[in-house]
């Protein structure tokens, strides 16, 4: 039923988007042709075994200034197509927002995307928006989220208040695509602990600029976007768990981040304190990113990263692979017309010595085009050894899916 | 004897003190004079259209908005929002000048709705890929510079002071400037940029001056040319509007978010 009405009320979006489209004062957005190609056979009987996989994606964006540009409606649909999996075929209203701006205050209504954070590898104080974990397993790629927002710039910093009246579940990949947990999530059998999607939930962000630093408060309180991940036994306890339910829970997240920057170095810093889930645990991030101008005869420049991730959670809480970890990284800005860039990065577990290794590339392509390379690549992950007990390591089931992929990006 | 003819001499400075003067005391000066014409002006805001074109003679450009809010004390606050080419769309750098210390700087990235700091030590960077650097379109403080007066020079007609400028901030990647300052308007007609080896690197060019407000003057093309690898940028400047009653609240980190 809740599927039903959600589904009505972004069929709506969709009407309201084409009529927006034919008035817009501003178009623009991409298309995209991507291709992974997967270097090695899945690990599950049930997934799809090919080499290459095409896919497709379309997210158009609409803008409208009105009333001397203190109100802005703003529509972006996005829509994908995928080869190989059924999950990753998908679409969503990104955001679809009306947005009131005034001298002291602006107020936001509609879908909207807010980003929190400073840290390269891993977006812990990011709460806003639930992760689309198919379009991207990193879970950097978020959904649309329905909300009121109101900002209030002040002396005494921004202040940014949110009321969330819904809740959209994590997107998973399906039994047969890559990138799944051992056992695979059975998405259809999602719960809510207790509460319906329209629980809503609140948040409030202040945040200000001393001299070279900018620090983030905040807290929130409502559904937690990550889910637990429940063994499910299909077959009687008697047999392994047939998959991993997951279970969504009421959390209250208080957050900081923090950037600076002294000369060459830019200092980053994010941690957490979560309720809700288990004990009440901690996590943090913090590093720096180190830049080297002018390099290699001339122009270009190179950054050195480096953060360490620690996460207390317990077992009965969301897993993550970033309990203990390090992750390094060299990123080359080449500062010519073709804004082409390299970025390597490599997050080791110090535990488990669980790493994974990226390779990202980009350049324009004339004015309108653009050609990115993503990778990555999964090693020193061990499979599971008792198939009754959760696996230790959360990324076990996708220690095959080393993969490239190739996308070319047409603007418009 | 001896004495009375110092204090004559102390007299005479006093006097005309521009018989006194030295050449760096002059250049200040004129700087210091164009500086104060300068000022006043509280807000600005102008299109930008840079073409870039390489030794072969191939061409791509980057359109933008500029928005100035001046700074009392301070270097000015400057927010440029790029319209093109079409995947930076959105794409916002929010600046702090401040003389010789190093401005802070922040990047919005529509895409992910992420602010970013920048690390500002950069100075000699090109800027998005083109042939000018960051410090040669980062807002003009008197303080970031020595001077010293050359001569005086008519370029195209117009009279103009020669002055060299040498950076005072770090990491500059020029040992000098030479510049010439049209004398009626107490703005550059031409600087010529030299490396950190003192050789010729870049001549900038400055036409299509308007007065705006009845005081302000604004090159409406900049042309810079790189001698040493033959690229050159144009750089356009249209649409300058003053008095947009912009205050501090348009020019924070929160701010960039809402910019189209």
């Amino acid at each position: 039923m809740i599927a039903k009405v959600a589904r009505y009320i972004l069929f709506s979006f969709w009407t309201v988007a084409l009529a927006t489209f034919a008035h817009a004062a501003d178009f623009s957005g991409k298309a995209a042709v991507d291709t992974r190609f997967f270097t090695e056979p899945p690990i599950f009987a049930q997934q799809k075994d090919g080499v290459a996989y095409p896919s497709v994606m379309i997210q158009p964006e609409f803008r409208h200034d009105w009333g001397s540009g203190n109100n802005r409606l703003t529509v972006i649909p996005f829509a994908r197509y995928d080869s190989l999996d059924k999950h990753r075929t998908h679409w969503d209203v990104r955001e679809f927002s009306w947005l009131h701006m005034q001298k002291n205050w602006d107020l936001l209504v509609g879908v909207g995307k807010v980003f929190w954070g400073t840290t390269e590898s891993r977006q812990l104080v990011d709460i806003i928006n639930q992760s689309d974990l198919i379009e991207k397993f990193s879970g950097e790629e978020k959904l649309g989220q329905p909300m009121m927002n109101l900002n209030l710039p002040t002396d005494y910093g921004h202040f940014s208040l949110f009321y969330l009246p819904y809740f959209r579940e994590r997107t998973f990949p399906s039994s047969n695509g890559r990138f799944l947990f051992d056992p695979p999530v059975r998405n259809s059998e999602g719960k809510l602990d207790g509460f319906s999607h329209w629980q809503p939930s609140f948040a409030g962000r202040w945040s200000k600029t001393f001299g070279d630093w900018d620090v983030g408060v905040a807290h929130f309180w409502g559904v937690g976007r990550e889910p637990r991940l429940v063994p499910s036994f299909g077959q009687g306890f008697t047999h392994p768990p047939t998959g991993l339910v997951p279970i969504y829970d009421l959390i209250h997240q208080t957050s900081i981040d923090v950037q600076g920057v002294l000369g060459n170095w830019i200092w980053k810093a994010e941690a957490i304190t979560r309720s809700g889930q288990g004990d009440r645990f901690a996590a943090a991030v913090v590093g720096f990113e180190y830049t080297k101008y002018g390099v290699f005869g001339g122009s270009k420049d190179v950054g050195f990263l480096l953060e360490y991730l620690y996460d207390g959670r317990s077992s009965f809480a969301p897993p993550t692979p970033f309990n203990n970890d390090i992750f390094s990284g060299i990123r080359v800005v080449f500062n010519d017309p073709q804004n082409t860039e390299f970025l390597f990065t490599n997050t080791v577990d110090l535990n488990t010595q669980a790493t994974i290794l990226g390779f990202n590339a980009s350049r324009r392509l004339g004015e309108k085009w653009k050609i990115e390379l993503e990778s990555r690549f999964f090693a020193n992950i061990s499979a599971t050894k008792n198939p009754f007990a959760p696996p230790k390591e959360i990324l076990t089931g996708m220690r095959n899916d080393d993969y490239i992929q190739l996308r070319v990006v047409r603007h418009f | 004897m001896k004495l009375k003819s110092l204090i004559c001499g102390v007299l005479l400075m006093a006097a005309f003190p521009a018989l006194a003067q030295t050449d760096e005391e002059k250049g200040y000066a004129i700087q210091a004079e164009a500086n104060r014409r300068d000022n006043g002006y509280i807000d600005s805001m102008h299109d930008a259209v840079m073409t870039l074109k390489n030794a072969q003679g191939e061409v791509s450009t980057r359109e933008f908005v500029v928005k100035t809010l001046e700074v009392a004390d301070d270097g000015d606050k400057e927010m440029g929002i790029f319209h093109s080419p079409a995947d930076v769309k959105g794409t916002a750098v929010l600046t702090f000048s401040h003389g010789t210390k190093p401005d802070d700087q922040w990047i919005y990235l529509p895409s992910l709705k992420r602010v970013k700091r920048v690390a500002t030590v950069n100075k000699s960077g090109p800027f998005v890929g083109s042939e000018f650097a960051f410090e040669d379109i980062s807002s003009w403080e008197l303080d970031k510079y020595r001077y010293r007066y050359l001569r005086d020079e008519e370029i195209d007609g117009n009279d103009c002071f020669v002055v060299e400028n040498y950076p005072v901030y770090e990491y500059s990647g020029y040992t000098k400037q030479i510049e010439w300052l049209d004398k009626k308007m107490y703005q550059p007609r031409k600087i010529e940029f030299y490396d950190r080896k003192g050789a010729l690197l870049k001549t900038l060019t400055f036409s299509d001056y308007n007065q705006y407000l009845d005081r302000y003057w604004r090159a409406g093309k900049l042309q810079m040319d790189n001698v040493q690898n033959g690229k050159s940028t144009e750089l356009l400047r249209k649409n300058y509007r003053f008095k947009n009653n912009f205050s501090d609240r348009d020019f924070t980190e929160n701010a960039l978010k809402n910019v189209r």
